[in-house]
């Protein structure tokens, strides 16, 4: 009688571990860090930035899905300089770059049991908008702009509770340039709740 | 049901986040001090000697409003020592009218334009003096300003600001075919006035200073 008893239990739980989601979405808090000529303009960190996620499964290992994100860079610039051709302009300058992209992705897992940590490798493609604006004085340069972008990333979900994971995430954001506009880039370290069904 | 609209809160919390955030920038007027000058790469300052700037400031304001005068003094003498240290030599009024001309001539003018929208280059066309006709200096009456460049770009603007602006020619080098007095070199500041006499003058004498730093040419470097 014993053996069965612990032959069901067992089974219990191994029918919990095999259980597979269907889908998840992420709200993220998401921290920014400029690389390349991006970083070069604004060498500040952001820590203005949310991330949000819906994901969904086509196999126990990989999900497809959408994200639209959001970050501020900010940076205050004293007594710059600029020179361009026989014009200089002193002044203050005030640096902002707000960034949203809005990717589709594709994630994998390593690992099947959304009650047990998992690393994932993932990828987005699609659009980046991009406003940059330089304030000098009592103006403004500003540059609004659509960009195609890439978005590798790697990360980890944390289950806490029942459907309920913290969601780390590193990602490196690239916007191509455009005919008027450079090309940016960063890397985004998010942290946030998870939650599927 | 409760989690799509848990979800549809989110995106729409979301949503009103992702609004252009603008966080910092300037405080205090003097933050929006900027000082700006251009010259004529054709132009030979070297061979400067002596210069002739304006007694008086001529003023721009908003139709109605009144000039304020109480800085001019300050600015022509902060420019007059600016010009002194460059090893140049003044000449005044009488020196003029008896018929010798200076190297080069200075002529300043003020500005204050409240609530102005800005969108487009040149920038100086809409500070206010792009309408202003009256050149009437050394002999050239009607005489338009040639100003040796052009820029694009897009901004706008809405404060009450202060401008100084100060054009130096020279009197040999103008060209009476198209009625326009080429500029060898100008300097512009410009903020967000202040209400304090003190740091007016200071910010004043210190963009003035600066234009001159920013303008090693001027010496022949």
């Amino acid at each position: 009688m014993k053996k069965y008893i612990l032959i069901a239990i067992v089974s219990i739980f191994i029918g919990t571990a095999g259980y597979s989601q269907t889908s998840i979405y992420t709200l993220d808090y998401t921290m920014g860090f400029g690389t390349g000529s991006m970083g070069e303009y604004i060498g500040k960190a952001s820590f203005r930035g949310l991330t949000f996620e819906g994901r969904g499964f086509v196999s126990d290992n990989v999900s497809v899905g959408a994200l639209f994100s959001w970050a501020t860079f900010y940076e205050a610039r004293e007594n710059e300089t600029i020179v361009q051709d026989y014009t200089t302009l002193f002044g203050n300058q005030y640096r902002y770059i707000n960034v949203y992209p809005m990717l589709a992705q594709v994630h994998y897992y390593f690992g099947i049991d959304p009650h047990k940590t998992r690393v994932y490798l993932g990828g987005g493609i699609g659009t980046y908008s991009v406003n940059k604006e330089t304030q000098i004085g009592v103006w403004a340069l500003e540059e609004n702009k659509w960009h195609f972008g890439v978005s590798p990333e790697v990360g980890v979900l944390l289950p806490i509770a029942y459907a309920t994971m913290i969601n780390i995430s590193l990602r490196y954001n690239y916007a191509v340039k455009t005919k008027n506009a450079p090309d940016y880039s960063w890397l985004g370290l998010s942290i946030g709740f998870a939650w599927g069904n | 049901m409760k989690k799509l609209f848990l979800n549809l809160i989110i995106v729409a919390g979301l949503a009103v986040a992702m609004t252009a955030c603008y966080p910092g920038g300037a405080e205090y007027t003097d933050d929006t001090d900027i000082i700006l000058t251009h010259y004529d790469p054709e132009y030979n300052f070297n061979d400067v000697n002596t210069y002739h700037i304006s007694d008086s400031i001529e003023h721009i304001v908003d139709e109605g409003d009144t000039p304020t005068y109480k800085y001019d003094q300050d600015i022509i003498s902060d420019l007059s020592n600016n010009f002194d240290a460059l090893g140049w030599e003044q000449f005044d009024l009488n020196d003029t009218l008896n018929g010798e001309l200076p190297d080069v001539a200075i002529v300043v003018s003020a500005a204050e334009i409240t609530t102005y929208n800005v969108y487009s280059y040149p920038w100086y066309g809409y500070w206010g003096w792009g309408w202003y006709k009256s050149s009437d200096y050394y002999g050239y009456p009607g005489y338009g300003w040639g100003y040796p460049w052009y820029g694009g770009g897009t901004y706008v603007s809405t404060y009450t600001t202060g401008t100084v602006l100060w054009r130096l020619f020279d009197p040999e080098y103008i060209s009476e075919s198209d009625s326009t007095i080429n500029l060898a070199w100008m300097g512009v500041l410009n903020g967000v006035m202040g209400s304090g006499t003190s740091n007016t003058k200071a910010r004043i004498t210190e963009g003035i200073d600066q234009a001159f730093k920013q303008s090693a040419y001027l010496k022949g470097e």
